[in-house]
């Protein structure tokens, strides 16, 4: 029980970015589960269509929220810093790197920062993936070359023009 | 994997989420807007049917003890285990007293003061007729048991000695009374008894006692057969015999 609330409530927490419009995603979903409980087929597996429901839930919130304010990601508060770096410059560099990485990954729309933070960040595999974002397994692997590639694009310094 | 992927990978574990809210219990607080009775049993459905489904699909490899928990029909705690403790199999030819108080069953009595010491409907199934041995357990509850010898349509239960035991008290989900283990692997089969959700176990596994302190007694384990449970109004049953599903079903209609 409580491992699918860590899943789902992080899950949520990607796709609204706040802890407390999490939280009462995760609620939403787990109630919404619970009374769909009759439409679960048995024998099919329980995380998925879980993680499904909720992820439907976090979006309504994320939309809700969006009317109210344009919405802030606060990711980039959940950073920690680790003391595994040879040395305190190297450590600030690579947190630094990673401040800009995350910057890049906020700044990408819904659709690619989901399928990123889904694969990455919460480590799900391609059919939980898929289930989270509402899509087919194909789709999962488009999207995710895709925002790939705009994350790349986004990395890279801008060319020089002459 | 890309660099650029090894870095999202890295990035993520640097990543510190927001501790999970206890959102099960937010959960149950919200449906305590439903009718009370409706409530509580549809909360232990849906748990049960969870776990049950957990229970099918996976053979129950990951399951740690929490989600454990979840399957549970009122008073009874399902746990997998990896392997079954061992347990001193009944000795042959013993007296009904003897019988009872090797399978735990408690104080040898008569149908008829079991009914009025129990508090609840006391049920028979009509197809068997009078059982051979009633006895009443008090140390949690009051628990009924009835045991049948066995005879010719009830082959001996290598594991309790006994032809037919049926075991009926009232439960609850918060304490439950009994603790089932079960190996990895084990099937859990849900099945409607009745119109109630009930839980067919076809393979050997244990069953422990709670103490009235709230622990299990695992001195007290037994392993036990086949076994059917279910709920049947406020009062759980469990059938457990050598016997087939459609057989236990059967004796489940036959309860009056």
């Amino acid at each position: 029980m409580q491992r699918h609330a860590d899943i789902a409530f992080r899950t949520a927490y990607l796709i609204t970015g706040s802890a407390a419009d999490a939280e009462d995603a995760a609620q939403d979903g787990f109630l919404a589960a619970y009374r769909a409980l009759r439409r679960f087929r048995p024998g099919a597996p329980l995380r998925p269509w879980l993680l499904r429901i909720v992820a439907n839930a976090a979006r309504n919130q994320r939309r809700s929220s969006r009317r109210r304010a344009e919405l802030t990601y606060r990711w980039a508060e959940s950073l920690r810093t680790s003391d595994a770096a040879p040395s305190p410059e190297a450590e600030a560099e690579a947190a630094e790197e990673r401040a800009a990485l995350l910057r890049a990954v906020t700044s990408l729309d819904d659709a690619d920062r989901d399928v990123v933070a889904c694969r990455y960040f919460l480590d799900l595999g391609v059919a939980e993936t898929a289930a989270v974002l509402d899509c087919a397994e194909g789709t999962v692997k488009s999207r995710l070359s895709r925002a790939l590639e705009r994350l790349r694009r986004r990395m890279r310094p801008a060319p020089k023009t002459k | 994997m890309s660099d650029l992927e090894q870095r999202l990978v890295e990035l993520g574990s640097h990543m510190d989420f927001p501790a999970t809210p206890p959102i099960a219990a937010a959960v149950r607080a919200r449906l305590a807007g439903a009718p009370p009775h409706l409530r509580a049993r549809k909360w232990r459905l849906i748990a049960a049917a969870l776990a049950a489904a957990l229970a099918v699909v996976f053979g129950v490899p990951p399951v740690r003890t929490a989600i454990a928990h979840w399957l549970g029909i009122s008073g009874i705690v399902i746990k997998p285990v990896p392997s079954l403790p061992a347990a001193t199999p009944p000795r042959a030819h013993q007296s009904l007293t003897e019988l009872g108080y090797s399978l735990g069953l408690g104080q040898l009595t008569s149908l008829e003061a079991a009914r009025a010491q129990a508090g609840f409907a006391v049920a028979v199934p009509t197809s068997l007729g009078a059982p051979d041995g009633v006895y009443v357990r008090t140390n949690l509850g009051q628990v009924v048991s009835l045991l049948y010898r066995p005879r010719a349509d009830l082959p001996e239960s290598p594991q309790t000695g006994a032809g037919l035991l049926i075991t009926e008290f009232r439960g609850s989900v918060e304490t439950a009374q009994f603790e089932k283990l079960i190996k990895f692997g084990t099937v859990v089969t849900p099945v409607r008894v009745d119109g109630g959700q009930g839980y067919w176990i076809s393979t050997e596994h244990a069953i422990e006692y709670r103490l009235p302190d709230g622990s299990f007694d695992t001195d007290g384990l037994r392993l036990t057969g086949p076994a059917l449970f279910f709920e049947r109004g406020d009062v759980t049953v469990r059938i457990e015999g050598a016997i087939t599903e459609d057989r236990a079903l059967s004796i489940a209609a036959a309860l009056r």
